[in-house]
């Protein structure tokens, strides 16, 4: 009996072992399942509980200005943009109680309304009856502004019990421009509202357009603890926002400046459509200015894109806009002239002309055209008095005669490979207009030839060829420089930080451009034409009005008919400037362009739509303060006005030299 | 009672350590709490300095600086021609 009842509490006590054994087997399988094998999985759901991740914004490349310029000044970083922190306005509609949207709505869109700088939303009130839980009320507020209203909030969600997060602040930054207008057409801008799948800023046009990918930058992102009072740490950096890379220009703000206030100036005596005005400095093809009037302001594109007789203020003018150059061309032709005396000296044969020759200019009449003329008459000519004067036929006589000896092909290839025309400069901007030389052989649409009997003639005197006008700065840059083809450019430098190191990504070094700058013209070319120009900018000269006092200078001076349906138009012009200062070592080249000028004649002054009216005193007044900027010493200190106690016109610059050309006209014209 | 003198005092100085460790442990969990406050509020004051080096760019606006030149009580001031600046190397002559 007492064996049978042992035996049975043996086998209960095996049943009850077993079973706890099993039931703890199985507890540690299910940790082992939980803990191991789905290990990963419950730890990504506890991390998504007690963690979670922000995006952190980051900066966009910033342009800087080329402070290096002033010698002798230490160059300081100054910004042409900056990247503003700034709040945009959200709320929560689902979270705001109907009888109160209106109370609210109404006190935000007061806090709001006309502050400088805000976008607010059309249909504010709208807004809150949406069925959304983000609505974006007002755009770039200030950090006072958004205190302000974050103050009022608290107060007002507390005291009628409304959920703190129904407002909230978007945190952004906005791209502003502490120069205002200054540098508006060059730079571009953005838009106000970013790409919203990719979070980025979207370019207007400018140099925010075609640098956009190296200005871009990527947002970061960071882990935070979900802590309700407090994080025990920033939390974990995951990926850090990257910024935008940095563009350092060749521009000088303060050149700039100058050149605007000018060219509006400029403009708005001449009573014209518009003007510009580009330096280059000629040895190196950085541009130095590049001013449009009138102005475009990046910060109000819409102002400008929504109306289209304004969307044409917001594109660069210089590289755009390819026309017919007139007398611009002359001392290129002049070049192209001596070019071909090389060549046939080179080929054992007769130059073709003489600087000095005496050339009858009276006859304009040239095959395959209408006579050509002059804007006085002339019986003979030199190469000086010709350029002085502008002389339409003697630049045709010159032509004819390189083309007589030389071949239409040779003098069309000067053209091209010499200055460039008819082919893009690799300008940065976008837009460039590459201009247009006729090609013998080509036929238009209208089944004429591009170039026939006539056409050289025509391209004497700048007419029937399209150049932009940093083709045309560049060609004189070339003059400027003692003969070297320079490409103009607008960028020094590319630099990303990273990890606050400096990372150039493009160096666009002038030692490293010029290698492939190739000389193109003899210094003795550039000697005697820079001589012709010098005479065009004293008396007797059509671009006297440029002239410079206490400095030497050249230039010229040319005056277009646009053409409008068809035909040349009388009332329509584009007058230009070309020049360099000082002539010896110049500090910059500049061109001054101005469209459609008013057409009067001033009794003791001349025709206003002409370029020496209207563009050269542009040149003058950009050069003088220009050059006081930069702290260039006069070269002539004797070259003053009649009547400034510093004239002396015994040893001012170039004054002998124009009195004895003036009596060789005078033995050749009036006797 | 020797060895429970000896335990005693055991005791006390692991308690004495322990104190120190759970102490300095404060103090540093003290300031980790700092932290984040003080990052946000560097990152205010790099956007504050940010703000403020625009509106300075803003007065500084080289066409305002010209408006200002013209200004009687400005006209003095000029700027210097290239050949009256003198460069001095950096390191020769420098004053400690």
């Amino acid at each position: 009996m007492k064996s049978a009842m042992e035996s049975s509490d043996r086998r209960r006590l095996v049943f009850l072992a077993i079973g706890l054994f099993v039931f703890f087997a199985l507890l540690i399988a299910q940790f082992f399942c939980i803990q191991i094998v789905q290990g990963e999985k419950w730890s990504r759901v506890a991390d998504s509980q007690h963690f979670f991740i922000v995006t952190e914004p980051f900066q966009r490349g910033v342009f800087y200005s080329n402070t290096g310029i002033k010698k002798g000044h230490t160059p300081v970083r100054q910004p042409l943009v900056f990247d503003i922190q700034k709040f945009h306005l959200y709320i929560d509609p689902q979270s705001i109680p109907e009888s109160l949207r209106g109370e609210m709505a109404s006190r935000l869109h007061g806090a709001v309304n006309e502050m400088p700088g805000v976008t607010v939303v059309d249909d504010f009130a709208g807004q809150f009856e949406k069925k959304s839980r983000s609505r974006c009320l007002a755009m770039w507020l200030d950090m006072a502004t958004r205190q302000t209203i974050d103050q009022w909030w608290q107060e007002w969600a507390r005291s009628h019990k409304v959920a703190r997060n129904a407002l909230f602040f978007v945190s952004d930054y906005q791209r502003c421009h502490p120069f205002g207008k200054l540098l508006g057409q060059v730079l571009g801008g953005v838009r106000d509202r970013r790409d919203e799948e990719s979070g980025q800023a979207i370019p207007t046009g400018g140099l925010e357009l075609a640098f956009n990918e190296h200005l871009k930058g990527s947002f970061g992102k960071r882990r935070l603890m979900r802590s309700p009072r407090h994080a025990l740490a920033t939390g974990e950096v995951i990926q850090a926002p990257q910024d935008g890379a940095d563009v350092y220009l060749t521009i000088n703000h303060h050149l700039q400046a100058i050149a605007e206030e000018e060219i509006q100036r400029g403009v708005e005596k001449a009573g014209a459509k518009g003007g510009w005005v580009v330096m280059m400095e000629p040895y190196t093809g950085e541009i130095l200015a590049l001013a449009q009037y009138p102005f475009f302001d990046p910060s109000n594109y819409q102002e400008y894109y929504n109306d289209p007789l304004r969307a044409q203020d917001t594109r660069v003018r210089a590289v755009s806009d390819a026309s017919e150059v007139g007398s611009t061309m002359k001392p290129l032709t002049l070049a192209i002239a001596l070019k071909a005396n090389e060549e046939r000296r080179r080929r054992g044969e007769e130059p073709i002309f003489d600087p000095w020759e005496k050339i009858e200019t009276a006859s304009g009449k040239f095959p395959g055209r209408r006579d050509l003329t002059d804007t006085h008459k002339h019986q003979y000519l030199n190469m000086y008095l010709a350029l002085q004067k502008s002389s339409n036929i003697y630049m045709a006589r010159l032509v004819e005669r390189v083309c007589n000896a030389l071949g239409d092909q040779w003098y069309r290839q000067q053209l091209t490979s010499l200055f460039g025309f008819g082919q893009l400069t690799g300008f940065e901007l976008s837009g460039e207009s590459a201009g247009l030389v006729p090609t013998p052989g080509k036929r238009l649409p209208d089944g004429r030839m591009e170039w026939s009997v006539p056409t050289p003639f025509s391209l004497a005197i700048g007419y029937n060829l399209q150049a932009n006008s940093l083709q045309l700065l560049a060609a004189y840059a070339t003059l400027a420089n003692g003969g070297w083809r320079v490409r103009p450019t607008l960028i020094k430098k590319i630099v990303h930080k990273v990890d606050d190191t400096d990372e150039v990504v493009w160096d666009n070094a002038p030692s490293e451009r010029l290698k492939s700058s190739p000389r193109v013209l003899d210094p003795y070319i550039v000697s005697e034409v820079v001589t012709a120009m010098k005479y065009v900018m004293k008396t007797g000269g059509s671009a006297r009005r440029a002239n410079v006092a206490g400095y030497t200078e050249a230039g010229k001076t040319g005056t277009v008919r646009k053409i409008v349906g068809g035909q040349y138009s009388r009332e329509a012009h584009l007058a230009f400037f070309v020049g360099f200062i000082p002539v010896n070592r110049p500090a910059f080249v500049m061109l001054v362009g101005i469209d459609e000028p008013e057409v009067k004649y001033l009794p003791g002054v001349g025709h206003t739509e002409h370029a020496s009216i209207c563009a050269a005193p542009i040149f003058k007044e950009v050069a003088r303060r220009s050059l006081e900027y930069l702290g260039v010493a006069p070269d002539d200190p004797f070259g003053y006005p009649p009547g400034d106690p510093r004239y002396d016109p015994k040893q001012a610059d170039w004054h002998e030299e124009v009195k004895k050309m003036a009596e060789v006209y005078r033995e050749w014209n009036e006797t | 009672m020797g060895i429970l003198i000896r335990i005693f005092i055991c005791i006390f100085w692991a308690g004495l350590i322990l104190y120190g460790l759970v102490s300095h442990q404060n103090a540093l969990t003290a300031l980790r709490l700092e932290i984040p406050p003080l990052a946000k509020e560097v990152k205010k004051i790099q956007e504050d300095n940010a703000r403020l080096d625009y509106e300075i760019d803003r007065f500084e606006n080289p066409i305002h600086l010209m408006e200002l030149q013209r200004q009687p009580e400005y006209s003095h001031l000029k700027h210097p021609l290239t050949k009256e600046i003198i460069i001095l190397p950096s390191g020769e002559g420098a004053v400690e």
